[in-house]
């Protein structure tokens, strides 16, 4: 799985009917202090994770894996909402305080 | 099958209901020589015991479900063994 950040939300209007009422959100890949890798990429989510919050995202047909999911022509899925991020011996990362690292943010 | 050194854990409380696994830690990818390749992935750990600094091996893609008990889990990567040692035929 990669972490990611949800900087947005995409809308389509037009859209295969299996992916009918699906939460499409942008998701910034970063790494486990919080530096964005450079890559994006566009996931489903059903927990309801909102911008700005910091997302554990499953890549390939493992993203089918859940009830709402199932037959869904979908590759990347939020399945977790991230509280803490532990990188050799020291936390990295809270829900409450965000990434340690200052001017790491964006 | 890949070689990653375990790094760190991810605390995910609120979760998909088919995320089961409690354990999921950082891996850092390695290659041959045990030196770091590529970017770090969170991974669903079953062997509770792979602490930080641990060398396993891990698998990517759909088949980690597979390393993971009876029921379909939305995992991409599972550690599925601890490196005890790796010996290379020409001795090195």
């Amino acid at each position: 799985m990669i972490i990611g950040r949800v900087t947005g939300r995409a809308v389509s209007s037009r859209k295969d009917e299996k992916l009918a009422g699906a939460k499409l959100l942008l998701i910034e890949e970063l790494d486990p202090e919080g530096a964005p890798t450079g890559d994006l990429a566009v996931t489903i989510d059903h927990l309801g994770a909102g911008a700005g919050d910091v997302v554990l995202v499953t890549q390939g047909s493992a993203a089918r894996f859940t009830a709402p999911t199932k037959d869904r022509p979908i590759d990347s899925l939020v399945v977790g909402i991230i509280d803490n991020i532990r990188l050799d011996g020291r936390e990295t990362f809270s829900k409450s305080s965000g990434f340690a690292r200052a001017g790491k943010r964006r | 099958m890949n070689l990653g050194e375990v790094r760190g854990v991810v605390v995910a409380g609120t979760r998909v209901a088919e995320l089961v696994e409690r354990r999921l830690v950082l891996i850092q990818p390695l290659d041959e020589e045990q030196h770091p390749q590529g970017r770090p992935l969170v991974a669903a750990d079953p062997f509770v015991s792979a602490g930080e600094g641990a060398v396993v091996w891990y698998v990517n893609g759909s088949d980690a479900t597979d390393a993971l008990g009876e029921r379909f889990q939305p995992v991409d990567a599972a550690v599925v063994g601890l490196v005890a040692s790796i010996r290379r035929w020409d001795g090195s």
